[in-house]
């Protein structure tokens, strides 16, 4: 779907994108991650061409996106940007409705349209839908600015750190919930965040950026398990075995039978959620699906692997 | 709501009061030569100065009360206005009857000073109910109609001058009208100019605040000759032919080399066409049917249709040139105040320059934009009042006549009315820019 040819972008001197070469694939969410400033949100308004390429080509659909018209190629992506951005002076459905109004589609549908996005954002049209930005907080106007980028239904969507300006809390809830929305769009995602968790959380793979370079990039369970370099490991952090466990589903470790005293553990829950009970001094956990029947146990040994 | 145990501001007003009725309230004079007599208490008739006296006592001593301070503070300011003014009426009436025809009675300080005595006091009871602004006008016109103003100076001239005033008053208004139209015409695009281009940003701000230096007498003066010398040697005729062929080559633009020759004739037909649609505009607002039957007769020259150096067109040069500074600053700090994440976002989503414009910056940066028109508005119609000195006519037509025969009430005929109008000007383009900010960007 996107694919970044040997990038390069550079201010004046200072290269700050050298040679940036990967491939991401229709219904993948890739995350890029890396320390600020290392030209994340540069990759990212590359391939809307909201800044020019110094090097290299960038192919959407096999098409270099220097022989595409701008303002049609951005019309056609999503856009999330880093300071939100939204229309101070329009009310939040003006606000969603802005690409579909420039697109000139019809004026009862793309309310209808707005109505299901805000919902489908958790926030309830009736009561946000005619306020104006200022009248809402920071994280519900993240959430709108999501709306907006999804509006008028883009194959392609550029979020640049879409969940940064709210408490890790509410940050875990647009995160949920995000998940949930992704099953349900269908859709080519390059997400762009400094939070290892959101990345390992959100991510189909993963891409670490630092010096202008690709230092990695990998789905998050091979990441962490296997990290390319120095770097890598000490930007994944010490806990990096644990931020795997967190990916993985208890019901991938656990092992059939069952332990005759052991508590219980839900099905759904992380290999990390196990992990946290074991160590508090259960010998064994026995995993239970919907009906409460065992379908399977765990233990200290079985994390290992 | 917990009345205070005194309110100091209404105190200061009615002292200010009593002070103003112990001064001078009238100047008598018996013609226009003698310096004349102030008439204060000794000489106004007798229980009515008292009980004005009594009345800003009593409103003295309401800024005491503990409770209904209000409604009686509010009544006593009206009723010390009407006796004030009753004691005016009857005082002049005494001075007028044996006086000859040329005798001239007029406002001495006291007035004044009773006048902002009462404005204090309307102040601070507004503080605690917001029409108590209202007292004032109401008491002003209802003193208006007891205290016979019709016998004071500025009535007496007024008449005199009665056929001049209201197509002076029109004249005032079309003159910065029309400079502010112009003014607009030019600063808007040029505030956008110097947001959108770097390299023009400081020429464009600094020329308009170094115009704004410019004495406007120098201009005058240095305006008549070139202006004179165009009124006297071009013909409307010659004017319109090379307007239509710079308009013929504003076409060059969409010919890509050619581009700069057609923005250049872009130039060129605003430089001409903008000064000649100022001064149809202005004849047409101040009804000068002569000037106007001019514009159809091809062979009338410049001066005819108004272009001469003195009149309407020096005074239209000057004002464009001052309103533009308010006008280019604020469009430009409308612009620049927007977030930049906001224009990000606008071409992000796919918004092509004109969009960006019309959906974006412009309503964005309107608040700021109309802020400038304001601030050029009542900046023009203040100094219209010089346009009087090259024959332009105006407001400032009153004063300087009345400054050159030693008249302070003629100078005050004109004067008031500028006062009122800037103001209700004023309240008029705030009422307006509140109307045309976009509901979300309201306080
Ligand atoms: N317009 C510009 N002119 C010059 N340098 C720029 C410009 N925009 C970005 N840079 C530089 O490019 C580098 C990368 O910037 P970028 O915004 O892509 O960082 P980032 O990875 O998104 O950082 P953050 O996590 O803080 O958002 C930075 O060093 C920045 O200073
Ligand atoms: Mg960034």
């Amino acid at each position: 779907m996107i694919k970044l040819e040997h990038v390069v972008k550079a201010y004046g001197e200072q290269e700050v994108l050298k040679d940036i070469s990967f491939e991401i694939a229709k219904g993948e969410l890739v995350v890029l991650i890396g320390p600020s400033g290392c030209g994340k949100s540069t990759l990212l308004r590359l391939i809307n061409r909201m800044i020019e390429l110094s090097g290299g080509r960038i192919l959407i659909k096999d098409r270099d996106t220097r022989t595409l018209d701008p303002v049609s190629l951005r019309l056609g992506i999503g856009y999330v940007i880093q300071s939100i951005g939204l229309f101070s002076h329009m009310t939040i459905f003006e606000n969603v409705e802005v690409v579909p109004s420039l697109l000139q589609q019809n004026k009862k549908l793309r309310r209808e349209r707005a109505r299901e996005l805000l919902d489908m954002m958790g926030l309830e049209p009736a009561q946000y839908g005619q306020r104006y930005p200022k009248e809402l907080s920071g994280g519900q106007q993240q959430r709108v600015g999501i709306a907006r980028a999804i509006a008028a239904d883009p194959e392609i969507m550029l979020m640049d750190e879409p969940f940064s300006a709210v408490d890790p809390i509410t940050r875990e809830q647009l995160q949920d919930h995000f998940l949930g929305l992704k099953t349900q769009i269908d859709k080519t995602i390059v997400f762009v965040t400094h939070d290892v968790d959101e990345a390992v959380k959100l991510g189909d793979r993963i891409c670490i950026l630092n010096q202008g370079l690709v230092q990695q990039i990998d789905s998050p369970k091979a990441l962490l398990h296997k990290p390319a370099n120095d770097f890598v490991a000490s930007f994944l952090g010490e806990d990096r075995e644990l931020k795997r466990l967190s990916r993985i589903p208890v019901t991938d470790v656990m092992r059939s039978g069952a332990h005759p005293e052991a508590r219980t553990i839900e099905k759904h829950k992380s290999a990390k959620d196990a992990l946290n009970r074991l160590l508090a001094g259960e010998n064994s956990l026995n995993v239970i699906d919907d009906q409460n029947s065992i379908i399977g146990t765990v233990n200290l040994q079985d994390l290992q692997g | 709501m917990m009345t205070k145990r005194f309110d100091p501001v209404l105190l200061l007003g009615a002292g200010l009061g009593l002070v103003a009725s112990l001064f001078p309230l009238l100047l008598f004079k018996a013609n226009r030569l003698v310096l004349g007599d102030f008439i204060g208490f000794p000489d106004l008739p007798v229980p009515h100065a008292y009980l004005m006296l009594l009345a800003f006592l009593a409103l003295l001593a309401s800024a005491f009360l503990p409770k209904f301070r209000l409604p009686i503070a509010s009544s006593l300011v009206v009723i010390s206005w009407l006796l004030l003014n009753w004691t005016i009426s009857l005082t002049t009436r005494q001075l007028l009857a044996d006086a000859p025809a040329i005798a001239r009675v007029s406002f001495a300080p006291g007035f004044w000073l009773a006048l902002f005595a009462l404005y204090v006091a309307c102040f601070a009871l507004s503080q605690r109910w917001r029409w108590a602004f209202l007292l004032l006008p109401v008491a002003v016109l209802l003193g208006s109609w007891l205290g016979h103003y019709e016998l004071l100076g500025p009535a007496v001239e007024f008449r005199s001058v009665a056929s001049e005033f209201l197509p002076q008053t029109l004249r005032h208004l079309a003159l910065s009208l029309v400079s502010l139209v112009l003014a607009a015409l030019i600063g808007l695009p040029l505030g956008i100019l110097a947001f959108r281009q770097r390299q023009f940003e400081n020429i464009i701000l600094g020329g308009a605040g170094l115009l704004q230096t410019l004495p406007s007498i120098a201009l005058f003066g240095l305006l008549l000759p070139p202006l004179a010398y165009l009124g006297r040697s071009f013909q409307l005729s010659q004017v319109l032919i090379i307007l239509a062929i710079l308009i013929l080559f504003i076409g060059l633009r969409w010919v890509s080399s050619l581009r700069f020759l057609g923005n250049l004739a872009v130039s060129g037909t605003l430089i001409l066409a903008l000064p000649l649609f100022g001064l149809w505009l202005v004849s047409l607002l101040s009804g000068e049917s002569a000037t106007l039957k001019s514009w159809l007769n091809l062979n009338s020259s410049l001066a005819d249709i108004g272009l001469r150096g003195i009149g309407a067109a020096p005074v239209l040069i000057a004002l464009t040139l001052y309103a533009l500074l308010p006008i280019v600053v604020n469009t430009h700090l409308g612009l620049r105040n927007i977030p930049p994440g906001t224009l990000d976002a606008a071409t992000g989503m796919g918004m092509n320059a004109r969009q960006r414009f019309w959906r974006a910056e412009f309503p964005l940066a309107l608040p700021f934009m109309m802020e400038g028109l304001r601030t050029a508005l009542v900046l023009t119609f203040g100094i219209t009042t010089v346009a009087a000195l090259v024959g332009a006519g105006g407001l400032g037509f009153f004063i300087l006549r009345g400054v050159e025969n030693a008249a302070p009430d003629l100078v005050l005929l004109g004067a008031l009315p500028i006062v009122l109008l800037a103001l209700v000007l004023d309240s008029f383009m705030r009422g307006l820019s509140w109307l045309l900010t976009p509901k979300g960007l309201r306080s």
